[in-house]
């Protein structure tokens, strides 16, 4: 069983670290990135207030990238 | 495969990306030069310099940490300026009046020289791997210390950099 | 069984290889964090939001955040979100009655006065026509965080409370994010940890509710312009999952509570691609597909579109679709045989669609200058959605299959220097 983690673990790692092979766009070419239109998720707390009533509305959860808790929705 | 095998295998594979990482982090010890215009129109060379201890910052006005390390650039060069020390701007801003509207917001405003890169091969020349990176040569155009990012605690760290080179023959 | 001295001999050498991978793994992580990273930027926000739909709820929702350096390495984060929950002008007596007990057989008990609702709550005694009710109902969330920096990696832990009338909600949240191959690359695995207890006004008992989530986010950028991530989350439910304000009438009349399983598990995927396709718009697509040990399984698409109309101004427009299947309870009618027995129209199937039109304001030189628009730290954000949602099954209060809601966002963020 812990042979199986430290593999996975390694595994991530190897993976990781071929991804420096990766590094597609160099640090300087990054100005069309920070564009606010080009950012996933720019303002976490307002996409958290937009989707807010969906929770209330749906049955699914997860996977928006938003954290939520407390409000008993689900 | 023998758990003796598998344990060599293990070691092996991180030993590599330790060391592969290592090299990355390393201080560069090659003495390295480039060819500039600065946004007064004068072409500059890094060598140009050599006799003075040199800060060189990769900057750009679309990034956060930049725009935070620019005015303490600023103190540091008017403290310092005196004592056989000069800052090199490099900025990579794909427009030139976005640099120029940043730093014309600026009190004090920056005297040291500022290369506008708009090919941007100066910082492939020098292994850019983050924005800002702040590249300290010593007087014999050495580069000895390097700072990727920016947090106003490497201020003191530059501080200290910039005393021991000019102490320094 | 003592082992022999060979097996200990065996377990030693082990125990010592398995203490040198860890010891190598650490440097090696260590070895990772040579690059900078930065901390989220200081900043106050303000938002102020308003949901306003055709089955008489309305909520109002203003929160306040703050995010600042409290060392070069760590940020502080805090905020307050109220939600205040009306519906309709009159408030009703109601009763709240179970002909048969609940699993943990608790009786419920009769009650007059204003009800709590959460948007789902009501009550309704059975037999009786349909009529407006009002509930007001308040929670207040209190939310501190802090991130701190070690290199490459952001660690950033999170404390949720959250109270109203009926209902009381502690989490703890986690999220640790890597960087990788000159910060094209991240991963980030995070935790999301709940203790609910509930207690509603028309009962004498208390229940807990537990949810503990797992997620992991993924994200490439592939090139200057595309932009790719991979989430997924696993979420497992336990306690009193239904809402007990949800009156259930089963076929003989008789009104009760409904009744859902005890647990929960919840799985999602999604992808999300981000692109520019010119100098000043880009497009965000992304596909969401759940499912759950309840049997609801959902596909979620949808599809956004900014652009800048002026050099300080980004409009957005964004379609939202959803399509779900119900939960293997779930009927349009009970008899008091049923296991489970459930009105909560979150498990019932059917699609919901969703349009938003947004526009935000950069702060930034204006030759008319205006003070609270010249400084380029603010931002200002106004965001309208309009959202409607089919049912299978009529939704038991008020016997509508379809809601139509609008949602209303205002937005104000200042960048501290």
């Amino acid at each position: 069983m812990k042979g199986k983690y430290l593999f996975g673990v390694v595994l991530i790692f190897i993976l990781a670290g071929l991804l420096d092979g990766c590094a597609t766009v160099k640090p300087w070419e990054k100005e069309s990135l920070a564009d606010p239109i080009m950012i996933i998720n720019e303002n976490p707390i307002e996409t958290g207030m937009k989707e807010h009533h969906i929770d209330y509305r749906e049955g699914s959860t997860g996977a928006t990238g938003a954290q939520s808790g407390g409000c008993g929705c689900g | 495969m023998g758990r003796i095998m598998k344990s060599k295998l293990v070691s092996f594979t991180l030993l590599s990306f330790i060391l592969a990482s290592a090299t990355f982090a390393a201080s560069k010890n090659n003495i390295k030069n480039f060819t500039g215009k600065t946004i007064q129109g004068k072409q500059i060379m890094l060598s140009d310099f050599k006799g003075k201890v040199v800060l060189l910052d990769f900057w750009a006005s679309w990034c956060y940490p930049c725009r935070k390390e620019m005015p303490q650039l600023v103190k540091l060069y008017r403290k310092h300026k005196k004592d056989g020390f000069i800052i090199i701007g490099v900025n990579i801003d794909d427009h030139s009046e976005n640099m120029k509207k940043f730093l014309n917001k600026l009190f004090p405003q920056p005297d040291f020289p500022i290369v506008w890169d708009s090919d941007k091969k100066i910082p492939a020349e020098f292994d850019i791997m983050s924005m800002p990176t702040t590249i300290v040569f010593d007087k014999t155009g050495k580069e000895r210390f390097r700072h990727n990012g920016f947090e106003l605690s490497y201020i003191k760290d530059y501080e200290k950099e910039i005393q021991t080179l000019k102490k320094e023959k | 069984m003592k082992d022999l001295p060979e097996q200990q001999a065996h377990k030693a050498a082990d125990a010592a290889v398995d203490k040198k991978k860890f010891l190598m793994l650490f440097i090696l992580f260590c070895s990772q964090l040579t690059f900078g990273q930065t901390l989220p930027q200081d900043e106050i926000q303000a938002n102020f939001s308003g949901y306003f739909d055709n089955f008489s709820v309305n909520v109002l929702y203003p929160s306040v955040s703050l995010t600042h350096h409290i060392s070069n390495s760590t940020s502080f984060s805090g905020r307050y979100l109220v939600d205040m929950i009306t519906a309709a002008s009159i408030k009703s007596n109601s009763t709240s009655s179970s002909s048969t007990p609940n699993t943990d057989n608790e009786i419920g008990k009769s009650h007059s006065g204003s009800i709590d609702a959460i948007t789902s709550a009501s009550s309704r005694a059975g037999g009786e026509e349909f009529s407006k009710p009002i509930f007001d109902d308040v929670r207040n969330e209190f939310n501190v965080g802090l991130t701190h920096l070690m290199g490459k990696s952001l660690l950033t832990v999170n404390g949720i409370y959250s109270t109203e009338k009926d209902y009381t909600s502690n989490t703890l949240a986690g999220t640790f994010q890597q960087y990788f191959a000159e910060n094209n690359t991240s991963l980030q695995i995070g935790f999301v940890k709940s203790w609910d207890e509930i207690y509603p006004k028309t009962k004498s008992w208390t229940k807990k509710k537990n949810v503990f989530t797992l997620s992991a986010n993924f994200s490439q950028i592939l090139s200057k312009n595309f932009i790719f991530q991979i989430l997924g989350s696993y979420s497992k439910n336990a306690g009193l999952l239904a809402d007990v304000y949800e009156q259930v009438t089963l076929n003989d009349g008789t009104v009760t509570d409904p009744v859902h399983p005890d647990t929960r598990i919840r799985k999602s995927s999604a992808v999300k691609l981000k692109f520019r396709i010119s100098s000043s718009s880009s497009i965000e697509t992304g596909y969401r597909y759940y499912w759950d040990s309840w049997n609801i399984k959902s596909n979620t698409v949808n599809i956004t579109y900014m652009k800048y109309i002026s050099k300080h101004t980004i409009m957005s427009l964004g379609l939202r679709n959803y399509a779900q299947t119900r939960a293997f309870f779930f009927k349009p009618t009970y008899t008091a045989d049923d296991l489970y027995k459930s009105v909560d129209i979150k498990l019932d199937s059917g699609h919901s669609t969703e349009y938003q039109i947004g526009f935000t304001i950069l702060g930034g030189d204006r030759q008319h200058s205006l003070p609270f628009l010249d400084d380029d730290r603010m931002e200002y954000d106004f965001n309208i959605n309009f959202y409607s949602r089919h049912s299978t099954t009529p939704y038991w209060y008020n016997g509508k299959n379809g809601l139509f809601a609008t949602n209303i966002n205002l937005g104000f963020r200042y960048r501290l220097r």
